[in-house]
């Protein structure tokens, strides 16, 4: 899941060079520099890729910390 | 002592901005000096173009519009420190005490002028919609207890099916269902989201003629026999004053596709998309808390689409359930019967002079504190 979540973030940014330099660790907002209308295009990109439904009561802005914290957040909402 | 009461809007929403006029209007009919403050107007130059592009990008996507609701943001990373304390250093000057706040967003800034300004403070928290709407709702998730030391006014009571107060909008009666023009406004809010221009072709082949709301010339089409189109201008911003230093009603004018368009100033609210509202047999939009106000103050039932986000749906039910209102889907199952509207229309006829005048109130208390001080 991580390495989609990249490509995901790489593809709202318009920059394939992401690919090579985020990792487990990127901070999404810091490292990967996405601004809050990215963050939306993203988020509605992940519910389609993983067919779930982010929601404003369980999720955080700390979710946006690292890019495995995103990840398994995402994983535990597949397991529902 | 001040007794200014500064009222506090945002430009996230023209629904956040437009009642805090009508607010300070009313007010100062009452002889209450009254000044505006727009939260854009402590943002930095970056923030407020973020806030331009989500707008764009929200009127070309009804689900980017829905998904921003769904992550929670902290306000206080767009606030430019320095525009902050510049409109301290003016409040403290003018010993300022009395705010109503209209958005969630404020509440952080006025926290911190509480703590600084060395004078008691006393701020209304008014909420426009029947539920906590993002700003609040963001705020409340950063500080559950928020509200403490402010006063919290809710225009609705949900649970018991009830309007607490409502916001005058101008010195125009509501007109009779029979003096009305029969056309039907169609909008999608201050920010043209939503699902209305998906509406136009069943409406017209119904048979209604239609004032619509567009949101630039480019979704404007051919002329079509009945069919106006209206528009706020595009390139005015809520936090831009104008030459006499005042916040103003959006610049508004029926628009065509055609030629350039001229957009004059809108110097009372029945001069802009209000005063084709107040004339219309009922408005199908999104059930925003601006949507509400109209509605009520015009006479003018609603048609109600899609909501944006849990408080819209919560204003969208109190509606129904008040008569006020009927849901899009409803009725287009009857027809899109006019009797339907003419029943809608009576309730809110039969209703003048219910709720009490928010504006009225807070005057009558100021007052009444004022003889005691």
């Amino acid at each position: 899941m991580q390495q989609k979540v990249i490509e995901i973030i790489a593809e709202i940014k318009e920059e394939p060079g992401l690919l090579q330099t985020l990792n487990g660790a990127s901070d999404l907002t810091l490292d990967a520099a996405l601004d809050s209308l990215q963050i939306i295009n993203f988020i509605l990109r992940i519910e389609d890729e993983f067919d779930i439904e982010v929601d404003f009561d369980t999720f955080d802005l700390e979710h946006l910390k690292s890019v495995d914290r995103f990840s398994a957040y995402v994983a535990g909402l597949t397991v529902r | 002592m001040n007794n200014t009461v500064t009222v506090l809007c945002s430009g996230f929403g023209l629904g956040f901005y437009v009642p805090g006029l009508l607010i300070a209007r009313r007010l100062k009919a009452l002889g209450i000096k009254a000044e505006i403050e727009v939260f854009e107007t402590l943002m930095s130059d970056s923030k407020k173009k973020l806030t331009d592009d989500s707008r764009k990008a929200y009127q070309k996507n009804f689900a980017v519009a829905l998904t921003s609701q769904k992550i929670p943001a902290d306000i206080r990373s767009s606030l430019d420190s320095s525009a902050v304390e510049g409109l301290f250093q003016q409040w403290r000057q003018e010993e300022r005490q009395h705010f109503i706040v209209l958005s969630g967003h404020w509440v952080h800034v006025m926290d911190r002028y509480r703590e600084t300004a060395g004078l008691p403070m006393y701020a209304d928290l008014l909420y426009i919609d029947a539920d906590l709407s993002p700003s609040w709702k963001n705020l409340r998730r950063l500080n559950p207890g928020y509200a403490e030391g402010y006063h919290e006014v809710s225009m609705y009571d949900p649970e018991k099916r009830e309007i607490l107060c409502s916001i005058d909008a101008g010195p125009l009666e509501a007109l009779p269902a029979t003096a009305r023009n029969g056309r039907l406004v169609v909008h999608g809010g201050g920010w043209g989201i939503g699902t209305f221009r998906e509406k136009f072709d069943a409406l017209e082949s119904a048979g209604y003629e239609l004032d619509i709301a567009a949101y630039s010339t480019e979704e404007i089409g051919e002329a079509i026999h009945g069919r106006r189109y209206y528009m706020n201008d595009p390139e005015w911003p809520t936090w831009l004053r104008d030459s006499s230093g005042q916040y103003t009603f959006p610049p508004f004018a029926e628009v065509t596709g055609n030629q350039a368009n001229h957009f004059p100033p809108c110097r009372h609210y029945q001069e802009g998309m209000y005063g084709v509202i107040r004339q219309a047999s009922a408005v199908i939009s999104k059930p925003g808390g601006g949507a509400l106000i109209d509605s009520l103050a015009s006479g003018t039932p609603l048609v109600l689409l899609d909501p944006f986000g849990p408080h819209e749906k919560i204003n969208s039910d109190l509606w129904v359930e008040l008569g006020y209102g009927i849901r899009y889907g409803e009725w287009a199952g009857t027809g899109f019967d006019r009797e339907e509207l003419l029943k809608l229309s009576d309730n809110l006829q039969a209703a003048r002079g219910r709720y009490p005048d928010y504006a009225a109130s807070y005057a009558e208390q100021l007052s009444a504190a004022e003889g005691r001080s």
